[in-house]
């Protein structure tokens, strides 16, 4: 069994980096044979000569957008867990900030950002601040998907045993929604990741001694050095990948009860 | 297990039905003696499920009323075993037995932790689960297990009524009867009124003392069960059986929903 997964794993992984070098290789052949300037799109042996040469800046941006995406997803879940229990208490609450929650997640965050700068100032903390109005919605949803879509026979074992409001949110309700807010997480990682990097576009580069990787990539961007800039996002894909990858391995370790299910083995 | 007394169930002209839907029952009238095990059949439709959760306090009663007591107390524990298990996925056998522990405000119940350990563990041996099943997921136990789980749960608090709305139905044929035998085991051990709901007539027949039968026009048949007691696998062969089977068949063919 143990053996089938392994080799079951080997094998995504080996057909990922086939797929990773086969697009390597059509990359640099079209590069090649179309004559293609390096500032409209350098080679990948040449994007990967400049990420070396750049890897303390890559590094030092990687750890920072790292941990304004992971502050900005930390709080969008305290938070959106909060506004989902508050949800999940009254269908008049719900519907009368429902729509509320939804702007949110409609409105163009490049529209506020500059607005969020005004107020928290060219720096980390807007960072964080974008990233996590970013992964906010799908917590919400999610979670309050998970408080208020219960079976209605355990409401009724929970009735006939006259539990009170307080205990069936903590015993029915809160443990109904772990799965959903796993799923939510999931979503709101990639988001996360995403708002850092657009809040830092908007941030800039060292001001207030602040280098994730969106600030260096306007640097880049406005000196023509395409390169590097592709070094970058492929850092920042890496960036999304770690997180989405230590977010599911933590929400394995701490919510065990809910994803040792059968639902999660086929991922 | 403490040992408490049985409840008895009057259903006095009571009008059953959800919100300003038409009612489901009307003008129901139904005694279960305490300690009686009766079953209630009728086509899908019938009120069968409104009847047994307006006895559970579930669902409301338009008119009429439903008194459950014992001893003249009103204040009863009942417990619902469901067709699902309905068991919370996220939580073992023993925690899943432990939750009606847990709700409400509840009195003469232990709170010393080892005591209720021992209330559990009894629950759980009550109905042939031993100490392997204790700490698994309802994932990893099979369905009769899951089913016995149920009961346990049920049981744990030594309920004076044990309402059962056709919990056998998602069974096979061989579980269905080993947990009919786990049923008569249970109400030889410690007798408590039940009422269960089942469209299985075999079933009815061969667990109660009573079989209720359900139809368009509420109450169409209230059907003393012949056949002796205690109960075993060999009645079923009998003719006895197969004439009271016969009789519970005939008035469910001519009690249409």
């Amino acid at each position: 069994m143990l053996s089938k997964s392994l080799d079951s794993h080997t094998a995504r992984f080996l057909s990922a980096l086939a797929a990773l070098v086969l697009f390597g290789i059509l990359w640099h052949c079209f590069v090649q044979i179309r004559q293609i300037p390096p500032i409209i799109l350098p080679g990948p042996l040449r994007v990967a000569e400049v990420a070396w040469q750049e890897r303390h800046t890559l590094a030092g941006g990687f750890l920072a957008t790292g941990k304004a995406a992971l502050l900005g997803l930390v709080s969008s879940v305290l938070i959106g867990y909060a506004i989902a229990i508050v949800f999940s208490q009254s269908r008049l609450v719900r519907s009368a900030l429902y729509p509320y929650v939804i702007f949110m997640q409609t409105v163009p965050i490049v529209a506020i950002a500059p607005l969020l700068i005004t107020w928290f100032g060219y720096g980390f903390k807007t960072v964080v601040i974008v990233s996590g109005i970013i992964s906010l919605f799908p917590i919400v949803s999610n979670v309050t998907a998970g408080l208020i879509s219960v079976d209605s026979n355990l409401k009724d074992l929970f009735a006939l045993h006259s539990a009170s409001r307080w205990q069936t949110l903590l015993k029915l309700r809160i443990p109904n929604s772990v799965s959903h807010l796993i799923l939510g997480i999931r979503v709101s990682t990639g988001l996360a990741v995403i708002g850092a990097i657009v809040g830092e576009f908007f941030v800039g580069a060292g001001i207030a001694g602040y280098e994730g990787l969106g600030s260096v990539m306007i640097v880049w961007q406005n000196r023509a050095r395409t390169d590097a800039l592709i070094g970058g996002i492929l850092v920042s894909t890496l960036l999304g990948i770690v997180m989405l990858v230590g977010i599911n391995g933590l929400a394995r370790l701490l919510f065990h009860r809910w994803t040792a299910g059968e639902q999660f083995e086929n991922e | 297990m403490a040992h408490g007394t049985a409840a008895e169930i009057r259903v006095s002209n009571a009008t059953l039905g959800y919100d300003s839907a038409p009612a489901v029952l009307e003008g129901l009238s139904l005694h279960v003696r305490p300690g009686e095990i009766v079953a209630i059949v009728g086509a899908s439709g019938c009120g069968k499920s409104t009847l047994l959760r307006a006895i559970a306090g579930l669902s409301p009663v338009r008119a009429g009323h439903i008194e459950v007591t014992c001893d003249g107390q009103s204040e009863l524990a009942k417990s619902y075993v469901f067709q699902d298990s309905n068991l919370l996925s996220w939580r073992t056998a023993a925690e899943n037995v432990s939750l009606p522990l847990e709700l409400g405000r509840r009195t003469g119940l232990p709170s010393a932790i080892g005591e209720r350990q021992t209330i559990i563990d009894e629950a759980l041996a009550s109905v042939g689960l031993d100490s392997t099943a204790r700490n698994k997921f309802p994932r990893e136990l099979s369905g009769g297990m899951r089913m016995r789980v149920s009961l346990a749960r049920a049981l744990v608090i030594d309920p004076q009524v044990l309402l059962l709305d056709e919990p056998f139905a998602a069974l096979d044929d061989l579980l269905r009867s080993r947990m009919n035998d786990l049923v008569l085991e249970l109400h030889q051990r410690r007798l408590r009124t039940m009422l269960f709901v089942t469209h299985n007539i075999a079933e009815a027949v061969f667990l109660s003392h009573r079989v209720v039968v359900l139809g368009a026009s509420g109450l169409r048949g209230n059907i003393a069960n012949p056949l002796p007691w205690p109960r075993t696998s060999a009645q079923r062969s009998m003719s006895a059986f197969a004439e009271f089977y016969g009789q519970v068949s005939a008035t469910l063919a001519e009690a249409q929903c």
